[in-house]
């Protein structure tokens, strides 16, 4: 399984994802900076992952086994965040 | 702008029923004359009115201007020690930011509007923390903040490239660059006290932000023509 995640105009789009165990979410650059995909709130990274996306069209994924909520931002621009919330 | 929004609203609400009456969806929310041939209920009309360009690109302007007006009463207030005043100036050049981003979401949308103002906070922040490094004499807050503005000037260009094809983003930059400048040449004669340089700086800085406020009108014009009627 697969979900997307849009970075574009300074946010993530959908900022809450919705999926299942085992999903791949994958994140995709549309703006033209350097974004990352940092897990936890900007106050309290939780080291979960962290990717870079540093240009337009640069993707990072993760695949999500757990159930739970996880939280993210982008580092660089601290006011970007979402959500992605996975059940069974 | 406060014109803009309540006009917009009026139109929204005027959509919104027009809409309800014949299960049409409208697609946008603009202002203008009602149509000439009203809905029924065998022709379903979608009313989408038009803000002239011409409205905008001065509704642009005159934010703008505002920004660098309020930007240097702040900064004057604050290296001359005039903690009310500085706090009123700063307050109302934050009421100038929301204006510019409720401008920025009427057209993108509430998460672009939200973006915006934690975009444009953020070059404010750098700007008083430049404000700062003059009043104290500290070159290396100087410097930082001169970086962080540089800086940001990308991201500002990245921000309006994604929103508008229309706006390549090495031009934006490079336009609120020479507006990061031209600012900082008004603070740095504030910090001297030289009020006269500081005031002619004002103008060239409040000129400039047509450089920055035209392109955006017509960017956001040729990117919705079916919005805003040249």
């Amino acid at each position: 399984m697969r979900d997307t995640v849009d970075i574009r105009t300074f946010q993530f789009a959908p900022d809450t994802l919705r999926a299942h165990t085992g999903t791949r979410v994958v994140w995709t650059n549309r703006d033209e900076i350097e974004h990352t995909i940092t897990s936890g709130s900007p106050d309290a990274p939780d080291g979960r992952f962290n990717g870079v996306v540093p240009k337009h069209g640069v993707t990072f994924s993760v695949r999500l086994e757990r159930p739970g909520t996880y939280g993210y931002f982008c580092g660089r621009h601290r006011f970007m965040t979402g959500t992605v919330i996975i059940t069974p | 702008m406060r014109t803009l929004f309540n006009r917009n609203a009026r139109v929204i609400a005027a959509i919104a029923l027009a809409a309800s009456g014949v299960g049409a969806v409208a697609s946008y929310a603009v202002a203008a004359p009602a149509p000439a041939s009203p809905a029924s209920a065998h022709s379903p009309t979608i009313v989408i009115a038009q803000i002239p360009a011409s409205e905008l690109r001065a509704k642009l302007n005159t934010l703008l201007q505002e920004h660098a007006y309020l930007a240097a009463s702040a900064t004057n207030a604050a290296l001359g020690g005039r903690a009310s005043e500085f706090e009123a100036a700063a307050a109302a050049l934050d009421a100038n930011s929301v204006d510019l981003s409720k401008a920025i979401g009427m057209v993108y949308g509430t998460g672009a509007e939200n973006a915006f103002l934690a975009l444009w906070r953020k070059h404010i922040g750098f700007f008083v923390d430049y404000a700062t490094g003059v009043a104290t004499k500290d070159k290396a807050k100087q410097g930082k903040a001169v970086n962080d503005l540089v800086g940001y000037t990308q991201d500002f260009g990245a921000f309006l490239a994604s929103a508008n094809p229309n706006l390549p983003k090495a031009t934006v930059a490079e336009l609120v660059k020479t507006h990061v400048l031209t600012l900082k040449d008004v603070v740095d004669a504030q910090g001297m006290g030289d009020q006269r340089k500081a005031f002619t700086a004002l103008r060239s800085a409040a000129s400039h932000m047509m450089m920055i406020a035209d392109p955006l009108a017509t960017a956001i014009a040729k990117q919705f023509p079916e919005r805003f009627a040249n």
